[in-house]
């Protein structure tokens, strides 16, 4: 009856969108949806074409708010919370700068160094850039510090440099950041502008006692205030307010040191990140003008260096030596992308018991991209966010997936009969249905629940609770798994990280089966197996092991301790538990020597097997893959083509391909070159046939020949018309290009199959 | 197919016997060195001509001299034969792949006949069409050769200026006929379904980046009509193709419109534009929404560092809408991956095979093209490896002088005059006559390789417009350039 209009709701909501044309590329998020607001962000789609209850689409809308606001709470500051060793480092070392002299004005005249400079490296991406900014602002909260944070991709100038600073340190100091309200309620702005375009060409050169105003967004009662400043008493200080450029912030601490002591003022750390972008000639200029004032000002330098270059060499790239030897260097290392992307999976997918989970090719997918393509967080967060944006606004069981499975009985009565027959369409229902009939021989439950709704629902709880254990042991086994690759490779080339296991456990038959896994052997069995204890007393989940694995320990245990006393014994173990003093003598004595120890040998070795066919048992119990498991494919989104076309486009394939098979999106007849298609379609299709350049009246011949085939009467005017206009297309499409040099000739700028 | 298989062998007996016969009459003709280049000169036009008619002629094999008897007669005997030998091109034309053809390398590039000398044979096997053998030929046997090309080119040149000069010419295209548009549309009302969904991505504060073959102006006139019923929209158009100015303009227009009309602002740079609109968004709270239309991403102001921080600065505000089209198949030619990064951009691929507007500004941008003179190394590369190696010698001959000028400091270091490089040609065996001089020179000229400047005294200077560190690498390519050290 509604069956088939269930069916047609399933392939609306774009679950597993099956590609008909290249034009279906997109999700089909908005198809016959009722859109109440499209201005205020929030779409209220009503899925099953109207017929979801409101109630569940409100749970839903909500559900996705509060998954994408823990993507947020997980992505914040990760950065931050990778690399909190070195942070604490970066602390330590600001804090210990300019500290060893004495607390004199003096002192940091004595020094005979340049500027303290951290370099922190740290792989190329871009998202980066946030560790730097919660780093600034903990520092500002932690350390009576100034902090300037300069991205240097949108410095253009020495000017901004400069601007940036002032800028920061008056804001740090009380001053409001911008201005700009105030700044636009006055209307005695006046020829500030031009004084200061005057000063900025001064200061190219390099002198910095010039007073430059660099800071234009200043009102001009501040130029009058530093003017005064230049002959104010040293006595008084200058206030923050009267701090326009460098010269007066060289003031502005000379005054306060003579009031309060330098060691009481703030120290100006200047953190730079993408150093490796920003202009060399315009660095150069400001490590000079700050090793100008290294004497009056306490500052300290961060680079943020995301190239290759490592230590010095970062500097050596695009600086001389004179500049260097301005900077006295220390260095620090972020964690790596391999790390970073270890933490990620785990917050994401692994210890996520509810949530949306990811099948194989999204994984690989997110894996690309932050771990090839993009080597950037912010589209791994981007990635996210859209498949949860996705994942709940195409899906209607969703509201069934992200809530703990005690509470979820409130949320099976919102389920009417289009999302139960929704389940009942779904490939691991209708394998459930059938275990039941062929193992279990309950063919009146199967009829019950492909006929009864509410079997259905009684029944979800017990499945989705299943989901949840599977989750639970899946983010334990998988610890273990990772835990005992130390104790089991010999080669630590083979030890896998997590992002790599994780994939193996994607994939069809799962990391229990996967040979990784199958190959482990042991080494340190003691170690491995108290490691093991650990974890899962750690799970609660999984207190049914526990006992056992107590058990099995007591005996190794207790064997050890016999074998202490013959050592001898231990080699049939391979590399056993404990080395002991002697044990490598026994290793090469194959051959048990007396009965008793052959009695233990015996017992150990059927101790370690039994472990091992357990542990084996374990893993691929707990490890197995997802799609085992019924109604998986509500949590699991498996589709990876939207991602792509989102954040990969192709832009070059998909132009080649509109041009070269227009019959994809137009209905034109099939066939190589014919007059039917469009004139851009031939005049490409003729390239072909031409070299790396073409003679444009070569290529009008072609084109006429096909030309005239429809048409023999066709005027030679409307030929070169259809000509131009197509070969105008093709230009700002960028196929073709002028031959510079070669009149008459356009260049190919497309070549291989098209 | 098996009709022309079975006339061929007949020919080609028949060609062979012919040939036998000027190998026993050749002693009796040409006697004196001086003789023999006359009959050779004119044994080569008659090639030429022969050639024309019939390619299989000159590919026979025979040594150098006996060239003019085989032509002669087969001049003679063109009348009896024609018909039979419009066949046997036919054959031949079908049967090119599989026939071996010989090619006689004439190597006497002093005027030295050397026909007791048996030449070396190459055998070539072609498909195309029948070249003419000019890899060596020399002095004034190449004059028909080098003409039947030239009045090729000229009338190929006359219609590419055509072709040029109506492109710029609006009026012109005006007769075409809009076909396929009903697909068109079809095409456009699906790409407006997705109009929610950019909606959607947009609130999200991701700008929108539309890729795909087709203008897209007309979708995005009806995104604005859609939008149109919302006063809180402020539409924004960026054009990629324009002027900076007119970029500056538009950042304008989105300062006045948040802080009213002032005029201190209009100083600023672009970037101090974007700083200020993004820390106003910053620090007050308002609802507007600005819809930002970048037409064309990869247009030449996006070239401009300063145009594209500025948007970069923009992208990050959430009332500010971004919504992009990309024509380019490059589309990172011109922003950095870092830039790309940051513009948070969703892409979507509308092939909407609207066309494309020729607007004025791309027009102008067109023509300054056409304009660039400055060659590149690889385009010039080319075009000399398509040349013999005596025209390639010109090329050499110049830069080698232009770079000797250089290093002896001469103020006109950079081209040298007519009179003097056909000199330095004639000393170099280049060309012996002005005329073949001349023609060389045009070849160049036209591919626009050498440039002729008139200097003040009315005397044609020839340069190279090219760098001068292309120019020396040219002369170090091996590729080209090998076979004179070697």
């Amino acid at each position: 009856m509604s069956n088939k209009s269930v069916l047609k709701a399933i392939e609306t909501s774009g679950r597993n969108p099956k590609l008909k044309s290249r034009l279906n590329n997109e999700q089909d998020l908005i198809k016959s949806g009722k859109l109440s607001n499209s201005f205020t962000g929030c779409f209220k789609e009503i899925l099953f074409n109207g017929r979801e209850s409101r109630k569940a689409v409100e749970i839903r809308y909500d559900d996705c708010d509060r998954n994408i606001k823990e993507v947020d709470y997980k992505i914040n500051n990760f950065y931050f919370q990778m690399n909190e060793v070195l942070v604490n480092d970066l602390y330590n070392y600001i804090e210990d700068t300019y500290s060893d002299e004495n607390d004199t004005h003096q002192f940091l005249k004595s020094r005979i160094f340049g500027l303290p400079t951290a370099l922190v490296f740290g792989g190329y991406d871009p998202s980066r850039e946030n560790l730097f900014e919660s780093f600034a602002r903990s520092l500002s909260e932690k350390q009576q510090t100034c902090v300037v944070l300069i991205d240097s991709t949108t410095v253009l100038k020495l000017e901004d440099l400069v601007t940036h600073t002032i800028r920061y340190f008056k804001y740090k100091n009380g001053s409001s950041f911008s201005g700009y309200n105030h700044f636009f309620a006055e209307n005695t702005y006046n020829s500030d502008d031009e004084e200061t375009i005057k000063d900025d060409e001064e200061l190219e050169e390099d002198s910095i006692d010039e007073g430059q105003s660099n800071h234009d967004d200043e009102s001009d009662d501040d130029m009058n205030l530093e003017e005064e400043s230049g002959e104010n008493d040293e006595l008084t200080s200058l206030s923050v307010k009267d701090v326009v450029d460098i010269e007066s912030l060289v003031k502005w601490y000379e005054s306060n040191a003579k009031l309060h002591g330098l060691r009481s003022l703030p120290k100006l750390i200047i953190i730079i990140y993408n150093f490796d972008l920003l202009d060399p000639v315009i660095a150069e200029k400001y490590l000079h003008i700050l090793n100008e004032h290294k004497s009056q000002i306490p500052i300290v330098l961060i680079l943020g260096i995301s190239s290759g270059y490592r230590g010095i060499d970062a500097i050596h790239e695009g600086y001389s030596y004179s500049v260097e030897r301005l900077l006295r260097l220390k260095e620090f290392h972020l964690s790596d992308n391999i790390h970073n992307f270890d933490e990620l999976i785990a917050r994401f997918f692994i210890k996520n018991h509810f949530g949306v989970k990811v099948g194989i090719r999204p994984y690989n997918f997110l894996n690309d991209m932050y771990g090839r393509l993009k080597v950037s967080l912010k589209y791994f967060e981007c990635s996210i966010k859209h498949v949860i944006n996705y994942y709940f606004y195409s899906n209607p069981l969703s509201i069934l997936t992200t809530i703990d499975p005690d509470e979820v009985s409130s949320r099976v009565d919102l389920l009417n009969k289009y999302h139960i027959e929704m389940i009942r369409m779904q490939p691991s229902f209708r394998r459930l249905v059938e275990h039941f009939i062929d193992e279990h021989s309950h063919p009146k439950v199967a009829r019950s629940l492909l006929e009864d709704d509410n079997s259905v629902k009684s029944i979800l709880p017990n499945i989705l609770r299943d989901m949840k254990n599977y989750h639970q042991n899946f983010a334990v086994a998988f610890e273990i798994v990772h835990n005992l690759q130390q104790y089991v490779c010999d080669n630590p080339k083979l030890i896998k990280a997590k992002y790599e296991l994780y994939s193996y456990a994607l994939t069809h038959p799962g990391l229990g089966e996967h040979e990784h896994v199958r190959k482990l052997k042991f080494r340190d069995l003691k170690q491995f197996l108290e490691n093991f204890q650990n974890v899962l007393e750690k799970a609660e989940c999984v207190n049914s092991a526990i006992p056992k694995f107590f058990e099995k320990l007591e005996q190794i245990g207790n064997l050890l301790q016999s074998s202490i006393k013959l050592p001898k014994n231990k080699k049939r173990k391979k590399k056993t538990a404990i080395l002991m003093q002697g044990e490598i003598d026994s290793i090469f004595a194959l051959a048990p020597s007396s009965t008793t120890s052959q009695e233990i040998t015996d017992k150990f070795t059927k101790l370690i097997d039994e472990i091992f066919e357990y542990l084996q048992v374990f893993f691929k119990k707990n490890l197995c893959h997802y799609s085992t498991k019924t109604l998986y494919e509500i949590f699991y989104w498996e589709e990876s083509y939207s991602l792509e076309g989102l954040f990969l486009p192709r832009i070059r394939q998909s132009i080649a391909t509109a041009l070269g098979r227009p019959k994809q999106y137009l209905n034109y007849p099939a066939g190589k070159i014919s007059y039917t298609q469009d004139d851009r379609c031939i005049l490409y299709k003729l390239l072909v046939g031409f070299g790396k350049f073409i003679h444009i009246n070569d290529w009008l011949e072609s084109f006429e020949n096909i030309i005239k085939k429809e048409n023999r009467n066709i005027t030679d005017d409307e030929t070169k018309a259809r000509f131009c206009r197509a070969f105008e297309s093709l230009k700002i499409v960028g196929v073709i290009a002028d031959a510079k040099g070669k009149r008459g000739y356009v260049r190919k700028m497309i070549w291989g199959k098209f | 197919m098996p009709q022309i298989r079975n006339k061929v062998p007949r020919e080609l007996k028949f060609l062979l016997e012919s040939n036998k016969k000027f190998l026993t009459s050749f002693s009796a003709k040409g006697k004196t060195i001086a003789e023999r280049n006359k009959q050779r000169r004119r044994g080569c036009q008659i090639t030429n001509r022969v050639k024309s008619d019939s390619p299989f002629v000159v590919s026979e094999i025979v040594k150098e001299p006996v060239q003019e008897e085989q032509e002669s007669v087969t001049e003679s005997e063109d009348e009896e034969m024609q018909d039979e030998e419009t066949d046997v091109v036919k054959a031949l034309s079908a049967l090119n792949k599989e026939f071996p053809r010989v090619v006689i390398p004439i190597s006497n590039p002093g005027g030295k006949a050397s026909y007791l000398k048996v030449t070396t044979r190459q055998i070539k096997i072609r498909s195309e069409q029948i070249q003419p053998v000019q890899e060596n030929l020399t002095g004034s046997e190449r004059y028909f050769e080098d003409n039947a090309m030239q009045t090729g080119r000229f009338r190929a040149k006359k219609t590419s200026d055509d072709i040029i000069n109506l492109i710029h010419n609006e009026s012109a295209l005006s007769p075409v006929i809009e076909r396929h548009v009903e697909e068109f549309n079809e095409i456009e009302s699906y790409i407006t379904k997705y109009f929610n969904q950019w909606e959607f991505q947009l609130n999200f504060n991701q700008n929108i980046l539309l890729y795909g073959f087709g203008s897209k102006e007309r979708i995005l006139e009806h995104y604005q009509a859609f939008h149109n019923k919302s006063k809180s929209i402020t539409w924004v158009h960026f054009y990629g193709n324009d002027d900076l100015i007119t970029l500056d303009l538009a950042y304008l227009t989105l300062l006045e419109n948040l802080f009213g009309p002032k005029s201190k602002y209009s100083k600023f740079t672009l970037v101090r534009k974007a700083d200020l609109i993004r820390d106003y968004f910053k620090t007050t709270d308002v609802k507007s929404i600005f819809k930002i239309i970048i037409h064309d991403i990869n247009g030449s102001v996006f070239e401009n560092h300063e145009a594209r921080i500025a948007l970069v600065l923009l992208s990050g505000i959430p009332n500010i809408h971004l919504l992009a089209t990309s024509e380019n198949i490059n589309f990172f030619s011109v922003w950095n991956l870092i830039e790309v990064d940051r513009m948070n951009w969703h892409a979507h691929g509308i092939t909407s095979y609207g066309n494309y507007k020729l607007s004025m500004a791309n027009r102008k941008k067109i023509v300054k093209t056409c304009q660039n003179f400055g060659l590149e190394k690889n385009e010039v590369k080319s075009v000399l490896m398509s040349f013999n190696t005596h025209r390639r010698e010109m090329f050499y001959t110049l830069a080698n002088h232009i770079v000797e000028a250089k290093r002896k400091g001469d103020t006109n270091w950079n081209g040298i005059s007519l009179n003097k490089f056909f000199n330095y040609c004639n000393k170099n065996l280049i060309c012996r006559e002005k005329k073949n001089f001349h023609l060389y020179l045009e070849d160049y000229v036209r591919q626009g390789i050498f440039i002729s400047n008139k200097s003040r005294s009315d005397e044609a200077r020839i340069t190279i417009p090219m760098s001068f560190r292309d120019i020396k690498a040219m002369l170090l390519d091996k590729e080209i350039f090998g076979y004179l050290k070697g």
